[in-house]
């Protein structure tokens, strides 16, 4: 006989009792485990896309609005000896002709074959007349090799749409072509460089068929890098500024003549003011150009047409020019019948920060009258506007500022015909600043001359010197290293390690309530062995120890086993990631990754949490006296405390009572875990969020709105104006006559809703008008800024708060979880002139539908972001009996530029599903919280029943039938059931006294009811049941015992 | 040994009156020794303080000149385990180990190695003196009470004890049996010279002791 024979006779014969609080411990370790490697899991997942989407691609040039060479690609290879790829990216809408199925928002992709040579696939040249679709894209419009798609794509032009002068186009241009073949995963069928993991539908096609469409010829709007040593975005950004051109920047130069005169332009019509600025700072020798289309030149009653009118700094003009001085030239002298000294007035557009027009006029001095045809004053100081330029006749004129066809003379068509855009007038730069300054620049054209430049500048040109002036970056053109930013994206967005075990604690605590419940009973048993030990000799600590080592093995190999039912439970986990959530997170390809160190904490917590429960539970039973052990381990009826009070008892009732106060232990035991379950099934039950169609007041989630409307062409005409619907051709229909069109100005960036799981630092900005959110009362707000008044919440958007440091909002729940911020913290980003513009987040939405996206003002938005006019997003308000007419008939006129609509509360709910399909697992987590509970307050009425059954034979001995027995235990587990879910209604109604308190809050009433009658009915049949079979044993023998 | 108990007293929270009152008693070396009473009147109680099961409310109890109401723990039981030996109404063998494994059970924590390396052919004597040699590997359950009852016995004595303490040793057995287990308690004190105290309503058993005493109203009488 030795110690650990002792304890391995012990743990055979108790091997009932240690098989039960194995099972506990397998529970607890199966749920802690698998939580964790949920974690990784989805994180290894994650990565798993990131790398799918990006193949070998490590770094991207975006020039985002702009354009830059596709040469450029080149040059930086065969600088840094890596492999590149120019593209262009484009959204566009991809259709099924012969099916009426349609996707907006597609990603259009112009390549060639470099593209698929930078990741190492073996893929045909795609034809002019041919795309290739990823996977998903065929899936959603169910098509396949050799059927036909249509891609429509938004018209990109290098000119800012709606910059002054561009040309009033179609939006759109479309495409019927073939499919060569549907790219899966591995063939880049899910390539982004946005980081999520939302597989988007892509649409490959030729790279020179959008060149000739698009007339954007030899350019590329992103260049794609691989370089598998991985050097530094410095070096590449470094070697970037040594090889770009003036292309790249949007600058061209022109050689004027044979004299050395040349002239730098912009092929955006103005000049970034980044290049003009860096110009006149540095005081170089160059005359600088505006030119502008005036309506009407007018003196007395006399008035010429649609002129155009150059602005010339003096040193290009030769001489000063005062600011309220013209120089006409004869034709215009002749036509207006006059002479120097004369006041002629310029009547122009403008386009005002609203994007609307807006006509003014300036009145001038004539200084001077030069002949027509003029060496300085000539037709090259016309921009080439793209809807002037090659126009034959004024009649062929297109543009977006509007032109009265029935003004042109005679004249005025020769004038074109012989001089073209030859300006008629000329005024200082000052004054052309004041009347035509814009946000896309503040001049047309710069001419230098290169002997008088390279005089005053060490015999250097104007061209390069503007290179050196200003660098990539200030033109927000830099290579980012999107696979490192993208895989530390995928890795720490939210953590589904702690997420799921933090889903899981009420499981996990029930699990070690129910094993240390167990273990309690089984200890019951062996009192008097304690106290005979301890008679013996066994000190204490001897049995302790004996307990321990008797008990690690069961811990060890409860722990080890569970780890292995985790990684089960974790399939399970993600097998309803993939398919539960797959139409909201669009990604099945959620993989179990096993990391042997996560298995090892997962044991290891189990392990000292199953350790911690034994020793106290041990410790705490070897407090009694040995007598108090040996006497209470002999007693054939229940133990129990003298009834202090001495009350009588006088019905059975009263004694179930007295039976259930007995026992404190036990009776709380089993009422703290029903109440746990219950409390956690009502807490996520009534925060389970249902957006109903009647929610829809001004402070709701939809703000009031009933539409939410995205498109994958932007809108470049105001939709609430009559000129906006007819453009679009809303005019004739009546449904349009009662909505109000609310549009919005958005930069694109990462999703920040939580139907991203990567973590997002740039979410999608969108500029609101605060005066009508203000007007309306639109949303409310979980958490605002101390500084923002809690009345008047939306104008603080408009404040500047220092150089480029602007206020915005986000939903708080994107704050807290999409991008791990707080109030008062700041976000990066970088506007349209390089700068860093940092926003300040001071407010926190209740759940919008702006979910995802990061809301700043309008004005602050084109102050920051000027070439982005034209919206996509729309908010639209109608009565609610219009909803479906508008929203059908909208969808309808403007297919052509991809709008989806929706209801704002079906919006919602969207969001809201990921939100529920979260509380849904927390639920059901409860909700097997509470079954453990059950489980175990059978199992503890079946033992009790086991150790009362000569109680029992006394009873049936005194005269008690059956059915008053039945009666008294039934009673006895309904008293603990009743006061374990009343006790969890009660605390989960406290925990929801906030919720009550919130606008918008509605509890789910008859959900809750019928989960809390649920759980009722259930324990109840965990009570009848096994009393049934306990009352069934034979009772004979037992009485002989007694 | 000795055993001195000086004006015990004690007291449960849930009685109205003292259980034990001012008791002091004496127990030498190879003394036998009956405490008998009504049942409820504290003898039981007195066995535990005399046996460190339990501490007095008040008084002294002194083993050998020591006041071991002020001894730890690990004391205590090193005195329970060396000097003291129990047999109690019921047996209380372990049903999970044998006859053999249980007689020996107290010599898992005996601090003597010498004593210890000789416990098993101890064991195997003293069950041949009893009778049960020929079921060391049967289990309690597999016994008869009072083949239960000599083996607890034979557990008592294995780590050679001064002093056995016996509550109502007979009080489960049936007259043979009870007749069997009293005259083996008897011979195991003449043959190891063990002092014998025990508690027991069994008169012929009581009276087969040197000294009787009588527990009445908490006060030890001398019969």
């Amino acid at each position: 006989m030795n110690k650990i024979r002792f304890i391995f006779q012990t743990i055979r014969f108790y091997k009932r009792q240690h098989l039960a609080v194995l099972a506990g411990i397998i529970l607890s370790t199966a749920i802690i485990t698998g939580a964790l490697v949920v974690g990784d899991s989805i994180k290894y997942s994650l990565r798993k896309i990131t790398e799918a989407r990006l193949g070998n691609i490590q770094y991207v040039l975006q020039s985002n609005d702009r354009f830059v060479r596709a040469q450029l690609a080149e040059e930086l290879a065969s600088e840094l000896n890596v492999s590149t790829t120019s593209v262009l990216l484009l959204e566009g809408i991809t259709g099924n002709p012969e099916k009426e199925l349609r996707i907006n928002r597609s990603q259009v992709v112009g390549i060639d074959s470099g593209f698929w040579n930078l990741n190492g696939l073996q893929i045909p040249e795609i034809g002019n007349d041919e795309a290739i679709i990823s996977k998903h894209t065929a899936e959603k419009l169910n098509l396949k090799v050799h059927d036909d798609i249509v891609v429509r794509v938004e018209k990109i032009s290098v000119i800012p749409v709606n910059s002054p002068f561009s040309v009033n186009e179609v939006p759109s241009e479309a495409f019927r072509l073939k499919i060569k073949a549907i790219a899966d995963d591995d063939h880049l069928g899910r390539f982004s460089l946005k980081n999520n993991q939302v597989a988007p539908y892509n649409v490959f096609i030729s790279k020179s068929l959008l060149w000739e469409k698009l007339d954007i010829s030899g350019l590329a709007n992103a260049i794609l890098i691989s370089d598998p040593k991985q050097k530094t975005p410095d070096i590449f950004n470094s070697t970037f500024e040594k090889v770009w051109q003036l292309k790249d920047a949007g600058i061209e130069l022109k050689k004027l003549d044979d004299q050395g005169n040349y002239e730098i332009s912009s092929d955006r019509i103005f000049i970034d003011k980044q290049i003009s600025n860096a110009i006149l700072d540095r005081k170089l020798p160059v005359g600088m150009i505006l030119s502008y289309l005036v309506n009407t030149i007018r003196y007395k009653s006399n008035e010429t047409p649609y002129s155009f009118v150059a602005a010339v700094s003096d040193n290009f003009y030769g001489k000063e020019i005062k600011e309220h001085e013209i120089i006409i030239n004869q034709w215009l002298a002749d036509d207006l019948s006059s002479a120097v000294g004369d006041t002629i007035e310029l009547e122009y557009f403008i386009i005002d920060p609203l994007q609307n027009l807006k006509e003014s006029s300036s009145s001038f001095i004539v200084k001077e009258i030069i002949p027509t045809e003029n060496e300085l004053i000539d037709r090259s100081l016309m921009p080439r506007f793209p809807g002037f330029a090659k126009a034959v006749s004024c009649m062929e004129w297109n543009s977006n500022i509007p032109v009265d066809m029935n003004r042109i003379r005679d004249k005025d068509e020769a004038y074109w015909n012989e001089f073209r855009g030859t300006p008629k007038a000329v005024i200082s730069i000052q004054a052309g600043h004041q009347l035509w300054n814009n946000k896309f620049g503040d001049y047309t054209s710069i001419r230098f001359n290169d002997s008088i430049f390279a005089k005053a500048v060490s015999g250097k040109r104007l061209d390069p010197e503007i290179l050196k002036t200003i660098s990539p970056g200030d033109l927000n053109l830099s290579i980012a290293d999107v696979k490192q930013s993208g895989i530390e994206a995928s890795q720490n967005g939210v953590d589904f390690g702690q997420l799921f075990l933090a889903l899981s604690f009420f499981v996990i605590l029930a699990g070690i309530i129910l094993t240390g419940m167990l273990y309690v009973l089984s200890l019951q048993k062996r009192l008097a062995e304690t106290g005979i030990l301890m008679s013996l000799g066994f000190t204490r600590k001897d049995i302790l120890k004996n307990r321990v080592l008797e008990n690690v093995i069961i811990i060890v190999t409860g722990s080890f086993v569970g780890v292995l039912v985790g990684i089960i439970y974790n399939y399970g986990l993600l097998m309803a990631v993939n398919s539960v959530w797959n139409d909201i997170l669009r990604t099945s390809m959620m993989h179990v990754s096993i990391q042997p160190l996560t298995l090892f904490t997962g044991f290891i917590s189990s392990v000292v949490l199953s350790f911690l429960v034994i020793y106290f539970i041990t410790v705490k039973s070897l407090k009694q006296s040995a007598v108090s052990l040996i006497n209470t381990g002999s007693q054939t009826f229940q133990t129990s405390k003298p009834n202090r009070k001495n009350n009588r008892i006088t019905s059975l009732t009263g004694l179930a009572f007295h039976n259930v106060f007995q026992n404190k232990v036990r009776s709380l035991t089993t009422i703290v875990l029903l109440a746990l379950g219950v409390f956690v099934l009502i807490l996520t039950g009534a925060n389970r969020k249902i957006v109903a169609e009647t929610d829809s007041g001004n402070s709701s989630g939809t703000g009031g709105f009933k539409l939410w409307a995205e498109s994958t062409v932007p809108f470049n005409y105001n939709i609430n104006t009559d000129e906006g619907k007819e453009k679009l051709g809303l005019q004739d229909d009546p449904a349009f006559e009662k909505a109000t069109f609310y549009p919005m100005l958005s930069l694109d960036g990462n999703d920040a809703s939580c139907l991203n799981l990567n973590q997002v630092s740039t979410p999608t900005i969108i500029g609101i008008n605060t005066s009508v959110f203000n007007e309306r009362h639109s949303f409310s707000f979980d958490q605002l800024a101390e500084t923002v008044d809690k009345m008047k919440p939306w104008p603080e958007l408009d404040k500047s708060y220092g150089n480029n440091v602007i206020p915005g909002y986000a939903d708080q729940t994107v704050i807290t979880w999409g991008l791990m911020k707080s109030i008062g913290d700041t976000l990066l980003y970088t506007n349209e002139f390089g700068e860093e513009l940092k926003i300040v987040l001071i407010g926190g939405l209740s759940a919008s539908v702006f979910q995802g996206n990061l809301l700043i003002s309008e004005s602050n938005f084109r102050k920051h972001f000027p070439s982005i006019n034209t919206s996509r997003l729309m908010l639209i308000d109608m009565q609610e009996n219009k909803k479906s007419e508008v929203s059908n008939q909208l969808s309808q006129y403007l297919q052509d530029y991809g709008i989806d609509i929706s209801s704002t509360s079906e919006r919602l709910n969207q969001f809201n599903s990921v939100s529920n399909t979260y509380l849904s697992v927390f639920m059901i987590l409860g909700g097997l919280g509470l079954l453990i509970g059950t489980i175990g307050m059978g199992i503890i009425l079946y033992r009790n029943m086991l150790e009362r059954r000569q109680e029992i034979a006394v009873l049936m001995a005194i005269g008690y039938t059956r059915k008053k027995i039945r009666y008294l235990l039934f009673t006895e587990n309904v008293i603990l059931l009743t006061t374990g879910i009343v006790s969890g209604i009660l605390t989960a109604v406290m925990a929801l006294i906030p919720s009550f308190l919130a606008p918008t809050y509605t509890l789910p009433e008859s959900y809750l009811i019928i989960i809390i009658a649920g759980v009722y009915i259930h324990a109840l049949c965990w009570i009848y049941f096994p009393l049934r079979k306990a009352l069934n044993n034979n009772i004979i023998n037992a009485l002989r015992k007694e | 040994m000795k055993i001195v108990l000086e004006h015990i007293s004690k007291k449960y929270p849930t009685a109205e009156k003292n259980v034990l009152e001012d008791v002091s008693l004496t127990i030498g070396s190879n003394e036998t020794l009956a405490i008998i009473g009504p049942s409820g009147c504290g003898k039981s109680t007195l066995l535990n303080i005399i046996g460190t099961l339990d501490k007095p409310g008040s008084g002294t109890v002194s083993i050998n000149d020591v006041d071991i109401t002020s001894l730890n723990d690990t004391d205590t039981a090193a005195i329970r385990n060396e000097k003291i030996g129990f047999v109690f109404q019921l047996h209380h063998l372990l049903p999970q180990l044998n006859l053999l494994d249980n007689v020996l059970l107290p010599s898992l924590v005996l601090r003597d190695k010498t004593l210890k390396a000789t416990s098993v052919s101890r064991a195997m004597e003293l069950l041949e003196t009893v009778g049960l040699a020929d079921k060391i590997r049967q289990y309690p359950g597999q016994l008869s009470v009072g083949e239960c009852q000599r083996a607890a016995l034979v557990r008592a004595l294995i780590n050679q004890p001064e002093l056995i303490l016996a509550d109502e040793p007979t009080g489960s057995l049936d007259q043979e049996s009870a007749e069997q287990v009293g005259n083996l308690l008897l011979s195991i004190h003449q043959m190891f010279k063990v002092s014998l105290v025990v508690v027991t309503h069994a008169p012929l058993l009581a009276t087969k002791m040197n000294t009787v005493y009588s527990l009445q109203n908490g006060h030890l009488i001398k019969s």
